[in-house]
């Protein structure tokens, strides 16, 4: 287990996401993945999705990633990184490669729920092992918010748009987790950017699954949602805390809550908070929250019966050893392939 | 063929700038072109739009490098970007000088260079948006197009707004006009085309921000050998400082800075890193105790944004 002070020293003994990216003011994603790249030890690779974090963080000739990086397109990620997966085990075979790496791929919810679907699902099934962060701000962000399938009901979108026509998307969101939890993989969870302890705990137990890991977890996006930025933890935190979403995490096909909220708020603090449900607000909209907070209702009633299911198995010896959970270093690793850099940084470069 | 350079940052408004002026030129019989150039930038990121005017077809189509007017959205740009590149010695630019009043920072450069105090006229007719202002400025030093054809171009342009928006937006295109007239008149009779200020000298950190150009596209870099871009710039006014003695040293603030932009030292909270801090108030926001406040921009404070608490007694 790493606190935020451990973080916070082990990302600066060995850098690996830093600043001066063109991601927007008081966006919910850096925090996200900063979370999950300094509560890994060991050397780390990261395969990239098309996304809001691809684009903004490596804006030619910049980069704001100090680890191996690659970027694919939003549909492959997950067999893109099946590949780096076999390749790795491939020069580990040959004696090329000693070191431990961990495989982390980052993708927004447009490139998970929607685009990379397929990809995921079949190195899911395939049983690679990599640990695959759906950043979720529920919606294409980058593209100029479109809606999603992880777009919530009721939510204005540029392709639902609320007006006299429509109340905004009509349609309930995907539940990616129970999608990939069918998977059968050791370790999938939800976690949200304004409870990073538990968001470390989990990336921890993904960085133990022996397989592949799947986190879903929430961001905030001020331009998409519309709020101010300084509210950003502030709406996260109120999803949490509502229960639209709750903390889980499924070990081995048990389902718990890792968070409950000694009382559930109600949903309205969350939505009034938000410029992409400020319809919902007009006079002859009350139908419309009674079916989000409905909505809402059930699925926390469904998780907590589950939680309730699975508590003799998390009493067990065999849930016992997810509880390990690896400490930080506290000096400097040698990062992924660093021969190799080595090679090129001898090889002068054609100005 | 006339050519115009906005440069803005984006929510400024550039884009729309630089339409309003196409569509009033084309009232006035012209062709035009009118399009904006951004990256994957966001709100805030420097971005940069483009007018062109000539009495024939237009047919090319590439971005505007050689401009004759250059318009500067955000005073902070300048010190940011080479924003007169191309900018012949018969052309001119238009800064807005936002908040900075005379203390705006204009470039050396052989044509005429103008201030207009955008900001200041936008809050005055009523909008937040200094880019309606610029527009008639322009159009003013131009001689061209007509204020009529550019308030016209208000309510084509911006047809999806609210009516009373667009009031505010044609006001705020008259005053911009009204200051451009009036301030050709005082360049005339000076005649002078030199500027006021020196020219500025780039902040080190810039320099080093925009580093080694790379050799070509696709070639292999060190992880962390490259340099990254500054983002300090984006702030809109407002900065954060630290009583440090309020500070409890949660590093809350280092947890959900999106910017990396807290200092951190081992595990100990040192204060900010204003070349990448971008003004989103969250460390203000998660601080249980309000040792970070939001201070002017203008506000001096110690090293990282340190600030020593005055006593009461």
């Amino acid at each position: 287990m790493a606190n935020i002070k451990e973080m916070a020293a082990h990302s600066q003994i060995d850098p690996r996401f830093g600043s001066g990216h063109s991601l927007c003011r008081g966006c919910g994603i850096p925090s996200i993945v900063r979370t999950v790249l300094s509560s890994i030890p060991g050397p780390v690779a990261v395969i990239n999705a098309t996304s809001c974090l691809e684009v903004a963080t490596t804006r030619y000739p910049f980069t704001a990633w100090k680890i191996p990086w690659m970027h694919v397109a939003f549909e492959n990620s997950a067999a893109v990184a099946s590949g780096v997966e076999a390749a790795y085990h491939a020069l580990k075979a040959r004696g090329e490669l000693s070191e431990p790496m961990t495989l982390v791929v980052f993708a927004g919810d447009g490139g998970t729920y929607d685009i990379g679907l397929q990809a995921l699902s079949g190195a899911l099934e395939r049983g690679h092992r990599f640990i695959y962060v759906c950043y979720d701000n529920e919606a294409y962000m980058n593209t100029g918010i479109q809606r999603s399938s992880a777009t919530p009901f009721g939510a204005s979108t540029t392709t639902s748009p609320a007006g006299r026509a429509a109340m905004g998307k009509p349609e309930p969101r995907k539940n990616i987790v129970e999608i990939v939890a069918a998977h059968r993989i050791p370790y999938v969870a939800q976690a949200a950017m304004s409870h990073w302890q538990d968001l470390s705990n989990k990336v921890q137990r993904a960085y133990h699954a022996e397989g592949p890991a799947f986190l879903n977890v929430l961001s905030a996006c001020p331009p998409g949602w519309g709020h101010e930025p300084r509210d950003a933890v502030r709406v996260v935190r109120l999803a949490v805390d509502s229960g639209y979403w709750p903390l889980v995490e499924v070990i081995e096909g048990h389902w718990r809550l890792s968070y409950r909220p000694s009382e559930r708020v109600p949903v309205m603090q969350w939505l009034t908070l938000q410029g992409r449900f400020r319809h919902l607000f007009q006079p002859d909209q009350e139908e419309a929250l009674e079916k989000i907070q409905t909505i809402i209702d059930d699925e926390w009633e469904r998780m907590t019966q589950r939680d309730a299911q699975s508590a003799s198995w998390f009493a067990s010896e065999q849930a016992r050893r997810w509880e390990v959970l690896p400490t930080l270093p506290d000096s400097w690793e040698p990062r992924l392939g660093e021969p190799m850099w080595e090679h090129f940084r001898k090889t002068p470069n054609p100005a | 063929m006339l050519e115009i350079r906005f440069h803005g940052r984006g929510g400024q408004g550039a884009k729309t700038a630089s339409q309003l002026l196409a569509v009033a030129f084309l009232e006035a019989g012209r062709f035009v072109q009118a399009f904006p150039e951004y990256g994957p930038e966001r709100t805030g990121a420097p971005m940069m739009a483009y007018t062109r005017v000539d009495e024939r077809p237009i047919r090319l189509h590439a971005a505007i490098s050689e401009p004759d007017v250059v318009v500067v959205l955000d005073p902070s740009l300048v010190l940011e970007q080479n924003v007169t590149e191309g900018l012949g010695s018969q052309g001119f630019l238009v800064v807005n000088s936002g908040g900075l009043g005379s203390r705006v920072i204009l470039p050396d450069i052989e044509g005429i260079v103008l201030a207009v105090p955008a900001d200041e006229l936008a809050e005055k007719s009523g909008t937040r948006h200094a880019n309606t202002v610029m527009a008639g400025a322009v159009a003013a030093l131009l001689g061209e197009p007509s204020l009529e054809q550019l308030l016209g171009a208000v309510d084509d342009v911006l047809a999806r707004l609210p009516e009373s928006l667009r009031l505010h937006n044609r006001q705020s295109v008259q005053e911009g006009y009204t200051y451009g007239v009036n301030a050709l008149r005082t360049l005339d009779a000076s005649s002078a085309k030199k500027p006021v200020h020196p020219a500025p000298q780039p902040a080190r950190d810039t320099q080093a921000a925009h580093g080694p150009k790379l050799g070509r596209a696709g070639a292999l870099i060190r992880p962390g050998d490259y340099p990254v871009p500054l983002t300090g710039g984006w702030r809109m006014g407002k900065k954060p400082a630290v009583f440090l003695n309020r500070c409890v040293n949660c590093l809350l603030c280092w947890q959900f800075c999106p910017d990396g932009a807290v200092v951190v030292d081992g595990t100990t909270f040192l204060g900010f890193d204003y070349a990448y801090c971008k003004g989103c108030e969250i460390c203000d926001a998660v601080c249980p105790t309000k040792a970070v406040v939001m201070i002017d921009e203008e506000s001096p404070v110690g090293s990282l944004g340190q600030l020593k608490e005055v006593s009461a007694s």
